[in-house]
């Protein structure tokens, strides 16, 4: 894993396209801004997690003939 | 072909009708082959059983139904992943979650499930706003449709 140390304002490049700048930071709280093109999906990383987490619960769904 | 099902016992299913998830499902990777089993005519549910682990069944519904305005963006890649040419092609469900014992049904409109009705390519894509929750309570869809006001499924 690269690891680098960046200041308020400051940015990150990723490849050509991708621009990752530090907005500002409270306490624990850090706040980025991404640009990227429209075909990079970017979501919160827990996201994922949560909806493998669901998609698990899902599977175990009782069997009801349900009608809505 | 004949496979075993989670909730319809042995099944006889065509061949031609198994849905290809190349990349599985987040939290269910190992699993690549569907079937999607209808819940019994005119039910809104029905059964997105994996071919190779008999306990795997996800139910699903058309989202449109309960949330007439539900509303994203397919990301690029989502459309190059499954091939998609025309929308058209596309359909579409939401997994719910039927719990066992106490709690409410919920339906989740972060991560749509489209499939590719040319290829039989599925997968499960996730909308990167907070338009829709993960958990979002059936019964409040509902409730907004008998009503027939506005079917605001929005946070």
């Amino acid at each position: 894993m690269l690891v680098l140390t960046r200041k308020l304002g400051e940015g990150i490049l990723i490849g050509k396209e991708i621009t990752v700048t530090i907005i500002s930071v409270e306490g624990d709280k850090i706040r980025v801004g991404i640009e990227a093109p429209q075909n990079i999906r970017v979501i919160r990383q827990e996201l994922l997690a949560e909806i493998g987490y669901e998609n698990r619960m899902a599977a175990k769904s009782e069997y009801i003939p349900l009608e809505f | 072909m004949k496979i075993q099902t989670a909730h319809f016992g042995e099944v006889e299913i065509d061949g031609s009708r198994i849905l290809s998830f190349e990349t599985g499902l987040p939290g269910l990777e190992t699993y690549k082959r569907y079937v999607l089993l209808s819940g019994g005519e005119g039910r809104p549910v029905s059964w997105l059983q994996a071919l190779d682990e008999k306990d795997v069944s996800l139910p699903v519904t058309d989202p449109f139904k309960i949330c007439p305005d539900y509303s994203f963006d397919i990301p690029r890649d989502d459309i190059d992943a499954l091939g998609i040419q025309d929308v058209r092609d596309v359909f579409v469900l939401s997994v719910l979650v039927i719990p066992r014992n106490t709690g409410i049904m919920t339906i989740n409109l972060t991560a749509p499930i489209l499939i590719n009705v040319c290829n039989n390519k599925g997968g499960q894509i996730i909308l990167s706003d907070r338009k829709y929750r993960v958990r979002t309570p059936v019964s409040e869809l509902l409730e907004k449709l008998a009503e027939g006001g506005v079917t605001e499924c929005l946070y």
